[in-house]
């Protein structure tokens, strides 16, 4: 099983942090194209935008792994001990609740487009396929927030005190 | 009345720890799916069309340019050269810690990446060199903090996009307020260390300074490069981004060689962190943007203000003290884009100019990361230096009081941000 994560978080932090960079090297390349060739690229644009934003789409639920999504722990860490406990897990849901609605809606919006067969402007990719994205991030944060709420909840609490001491604060 | 229950909704949320921008997205979207008959397939819709801008992207680029500058030794040979010509001097050490912030701020849109990125070598250096710990940890909070006020800056992007305003010309009224900033904090820092007769480095011989200096080039040339492309009009801003993004990649591979494959993932992750979480909040924020035209809320407050006489300084004031207290709890992508939509008409009506009171909210937000609860660039010293967070805030507090007086000249002279974009991009 925890060789399983290892192999999910490693094609996460791939995929995620490959797409980026390849959207990245497009504009690049459309830079170099249009100054170095004097040929402007219109597909460019469009296709390293959507490249850029399906990594950092997959890359909510890497953040979320690692404790970027930006908390305020103030009122958070006035409270007792067993507060804490709950709040944790009240947030935890309504991460998974989040996670859900994007999944569901995000589903029905890829349906959506699928049958009405809209394409994108510049390079005519089916918008069904780019907006898959919406639900998919909404299954990774879903899943992500699950696992969060599972090892609040597992011993009652009692070895996620130890984590929560441990772990660092976020950074960013 | 459906706007104060999704704020109240809002804070609730992220009082109870909820991340920032799942509170935003959840509460908007049950304040519309209760108040409102509103297709909820289009809110999802929203979320990825808000995200979808050109100028956006020069988010990831600049992220990714910090994040290898960091890794790469490129940081590292800068502070090396700054230290061999003025290190021994008195006060040196804390002149070469908020020099090398001026530099990397220019190459980096984000303040807490300079802090980290300065003080993980500066930090130790400054102890070593004799300063107090707390005032090392306080210097170099507040000098970090100038990573969103010299160009690059993603809170100005974040601005450009959301307000329609040219993020050159943004970037460009960043630079004359930074660099005064960075003076006066530069002055502040040599009487300081004048009095105390702290920090003397060790000195450097002739030969080894030029040696230093010939390694800092390709970095020192970075800045140049970023702004000069914008401004000759080569490149929009993203894509000056991007070029950033594959210059330090190669300096780093092949003039500094400390870049390897091993350091390929830490990178990627790196840059996805920071930036992901900063999509999260703005696709967010999109959803909120969209049920405050939908209840036509900028319209009801210009509406409201023009029929009330507020003058432009009591506006101001107003809008600084509400920016100090959000941002003493949330950070400065969502106050921008949170507060900006319903600002912005106010600023039109009032005939203030949006390129002045960019630079006037953007050192806000330089506050905003220095002051506790949340103050990012505190996290990140304390986690640093593992020390307290209280102990941060005691050595940053003097410096707060710093920019408080240089946000007010900010606020009392346009001109002193407006001149530059007035001048050369008419």
């Amino acid at each position: 099983m925890r060789k399983f994560w290892k192999a999910f978080a490693f094609v996460e932090d791939v995929t995620s942090g490959g797409l980026l960079f390849l959207g990245v090297t497009i504009i690049f390349y459309g830079v170099i194209m249009r100054y170095v060739f004097n040929d402007a690229r219109s597909w460019v644009d469009e296709v390293s935008q959507y490249m850029i934003i399906w990594g950092t789409l997959i890359g909510t639920s890497v953040a979320l792994r690692n404790d970027h999504h930006i908390k305020v722990d103030m009122l958070f860490n006035a409270f007792p001990n067993r507060v804490k406990y709950f709040v944790t897990l009240f947030a935890h849901t309504v991460g998974v609740g989040f996670g859900i609605f994007l999944l569901y809606y995000g589903g029905g919006l890829v349906k959506f487009t699928y049958m009405s067969g809209q394409l994108s402007t510049d390079v005519g990719i089916p918008l069904y396929k780019v907006y898959s994205i919406l639900p998919l991030m909404g299954f990774l944060l879903a899943l992500r927030f699950l696992v969060k709420l599972f090892e609040t909840f597992k011993d009652n609490g009692q070895q996620w005190e130890v984590l929560k001491a441990e772990s660092k604060v976020d950074l960013r | 009345m459906t706007v104060v229950l999704l704020f109240g909704l809002f804070i609730a949320f992220f009082l109870l720890n909820v991340p920032i921008a799942i509170s935003l997205a959840i509460s908007t979207i049950v304040v519309i799916a209760t108040t409102e008959n509103f297709n909820m397939i289009m809110l999802t819709q929203r979320m990825f069309a808000g995200l979808n801008s050109a100028p956006l992207m020069a988010i990831p680029g600049f992220v990714f340019a910090g994040v290898l500058m960091a890794r790469g030794g490129v940081s590292k040979y800068l502070i090396e050269s700054l230290r061999s010509w003025i290190g021994h001097l008195p006060g040196g050490l804390s002149v070469v810690t908020i020099l090398s912030c001026m530099i990397f701020a220019a190459i980096s849109g984000s303040s807490p990446a300079t802090a980290a990125a300065i003080g993980a070598i500066m930090l130790p250096a400054l102890i070593e060199g004799g300063y107090p710990k707390r005032y090392a940890m306080g210097l170099i909070a507040a000098s970090g903090t100038l990573g969103i006020l010299i160009p690059p800056s993603i809170p100005l992007i974040v601005f450009g996009v959301t307000s329609d305003v040219s993020i050159g010309k943004l970037f460009m009224a960043g630079i004359i307020p930074g660099l005064l900033l960075g003076t006066v904090l530069l002055v502040s820092a040599i009487i300081y260390a004048k009095k105390n007769n702290y920090g003397r480095g060790r000195k450097y011989t002739m030969s080894e300074r030029w040696k230093a200096s010939l390694k800092a080039v390709p970095a020192a040339l970075l800045p140049v490069l970023i702004l000069g492309s914008i401004y000759t009009g080569v490149c929009t801003p993203t894509e000056s981004a991007v070029i950033a993004v594959f210059y330090t990649i190669v300096a780093s591979i092949f003039i500094y060689k400390e870049l390897h494959w091993k350091d390929v993932r830490p990178v990627l992750v790196d840059t996805i962190n920071t930036t992901s979480m900063i999509f999260l909040i703005i696709s967010a924020a999109m959803l909120f943007a969209l049920f405050l035209t939908n209840n036509q809320v900028p319209n009801h407050v210009a509406k409201w203000i023009s029929d009330s006489d507020l003058n432009k300084w009591a506006f101001f004031l107003v809008v600084n003290i509400m920016f100090f207290v959000m941002g003493t709890f949330l950070e400065a992508v969502s106050i921008i884009l949170i507060t900006l939509p319903i600002l912005l008409p106010i600023i039109k009506h009032l005939g203030i100019d949006p390129i002045h009171f960019a630079i006037v909210m953007t050192v806000n937000m330089e506050l905003a990361m220095i002051t506790p609860p949340v103050g990012l660039n505190l996290f990140v010293v304390s986690s640093m230096a593992k020390e307290p967070l209280g102990e941060v805030i005691r050595g940053v507090l003097p410096f707060i009081f710093i920019m408080l007086a240089m946000l007010a000249a900010f606020i009392f002279f346009p001109e002193i941000s407006l001149f530059l974009p007035n001048t050369f991009m008419k």
